[in-house]
């Protein structure tokens, strides 16, 4: 029983409306009985708004049969009704002319984009990859790099034209010899086998040398676990592993094939592109021209990764990975 | 996000929200540059935001863009008196579009706004309640009112055409 002495108790639940039924009844009653009561009475506790989601879930759906004819066309529109109210409403519209006009305008409110309309400045709102820079910082070191060992061959080979001859003779190289040697050297080796085709002499390749007698006779600490090379390895007739990767640096891949030289990489290349993954085969002497590897390592030297250890010596270009084995 | 993502979004994204921003703005210049402003951010905080939460930080970030500009500019106030809208002269009838495009431009930002995010965007309300920091209820409501504004107006057009 609501009084004048407990009626406190009810009136803050009564202003946020959380009183039932019976009790706001009862409390509208009292002060229906009592209109001075809450003279004086300050409210403004209760002018702090409830949060939104205390609201919302406090309000009861509006029945269906309650509810405008546009509310529920809009509803419908919107996909808000259920199955059942949809079937209703198009009952109602089925008997009400009014509502089939009402209907088809509504339909009209939903807007269609305008496909025709087009940013104009899309190709300013682009960023380049980074690795697209990096690529054009790799093409420039590669250019400069190419440009200063084009030079110092044709220097080192005017200094040392008067004793060519003397060198003329073949010798066998290892890996380590190889990546010890200078490269003006490169010029003599191809001197010598333009001079012996001149002459009509069969051109002497220099083998293969044995690594395992040039471990012996050399400092295994000497050799350098990694580092870029200059030049690669003789490969011809040689057992190679060769290795693609499953998502090869296409940009190298392109760039490399792009220098139109017949390399050993362009061969390993063709060999093993159909079939991702790695495949042990002899390089043979006629498919591939003795410094060929040489040229196109040169024009990539950047990008090339070489390795050599006690198991044999190998260099990566992008995703594809030579290896020359030791033993065969 | 990478790079590759964040231009695939401007392929995807970049006319979607000039679109947006234009038919809430009509202004054209403005337009582009709240797309160059999103963007741009979009870049800046690439590696914070998910491929896939890109569309909505596009979106979010254009209409705070055009709530400022709004605001600055005072581009257009409270509803306009429909009334207004009987003084259409009946010989520049050249199909429904412009019609609805008048009755679009009539509403409050705000109505305009959620529903061109609705419709052109297939945005559902909570969506479009977290891009233009509304509840869910509040976005269902202006929806309705935009919609019935622009039927009204049709409606009355129609009777005024015959």
């Amino acid at each position: 029983m609501i009084n004048e002495t407990n009626y406190h108790v009810y009136l803050d639940d009564f202003v946020n409306g959380l009183l039932d039924e019976e009790l706001e009844l009862e409390f509208v009653a009292f002060l229906d009985k009592h209109p001075n009561i809450l003279e004086g009475e300050s409210l403004d506790s209760f002018e702090a708004e409830l949060p939104h989601a205390f609201k919302s879930g406090l309000k009861k759906e509006i029945p269906f049969k309650e509810r405008s004819p546009d509310e529920l066309l809009v509803a419908s529109m919107e996909g808000d009704l259920t199955e059942q109210e949809e079937a209703e409403l198009a009952e109602q519209i089925a008997a009400t002319p009014s509502l089939q006009k009402d209907k088809a305008i509504f339909a009209l409110t939903r807007l269609e984009a305008d496909l025709s309309i087009k940013y104009p400045y899309k190709k300013n709102l682009r960023k380049r990859p980074v690795v697209l820079l990096y690529t054009r910082w790799a093409s420039a070191i590669a250019a400069v790099f190419i440009l200063g060992m084009l030079l110092f061959r044709f220097l080192g080979a005017d200094q040392s034209s008067d004793s060519r001859q003397a060198r003329i003779t073949p010798q066998t190289q290892s890996p380590s010899e190889i990546q010890t040697r200078v490269p003006g050297e490169i010029a003599d080796s191809r001197e010598e086998i333009a001079i012996q085709v001149a002459e009509g002499r069969k051109p002497t390749y220099k083998q293969p040398s044995d690594p395992q007698k040039n471990r012996k006779q050399e400092n295994p600490s000497s050799l350098p676990n990694q580092t870029f090379a200059i030049e690669a390895p003789d490969l011809h007739d040689e057992l190679v592993l060769v290795r693609l990767e499953e998502n090869p640096d296409m940009e190298t891949n392109r760039q490399v094939l792009a220098s139109g030289d017949q390399s050993v990489w362009q061969w390993a290349y063709k060999k093993v592109r159909g079939k991702v993954g790695e495949a042990e085969i002899i390089v043979p002497e006629k498919e591939i021209p003795r410094d060929a590897a040489n040229l196109v390592l040169a024009k990539v030297a950047p990008v090339i990764q070489y390795n050599q250890d006690g198991n044999g010596s190998s260099f990566r270009i992008g995703g594809l990975e030579i290896n020359r084995r030791t033993t065969h | 996000m990478n790079v590759t993502e964040y231009n695939l979004c401007v392929e995807q994204l970049s006319d979607r929200v000039y679109r947006f921003a234009l038919k809430s703005l009509k202004d054209e210049d403005r337009s582009q540059d709240i797309v160059q402003d999103c963007f741009e951010k979009l870049w800046l905080k690439k590696d914070g935001i998910a491929f896939e939460k890109a569309k909505s930080y596009l979106f979010t970030s254009a209409y705070h863009a055009m709530v400022d500009f709004w605001r600055r500019e005072k581009f257009r106030g409270e509803a306009e008196n429909l009334e207004e809208t009987f003084s259409y002269e009946p010989h520049q009838y050249s199909g429904l579009k412009p019609i609805i495009n008048r009755a679009l431009d009539k509403l409050p930002e705000i109505q305009r706004t959620v529903l061109l995010l609705r419709d052109y965007e297939g945005y559902d309300y909570g969506e479009i309640g977290r891009i233009c920091d509304l509840n869910e209820s509040q976005v269902k409501v202006y929806i309705y009112r935009a919609r019935l504004a622009m039927k009204n107006y049709l409606g009355s057009l129609k009777a005024v055409l015959g």
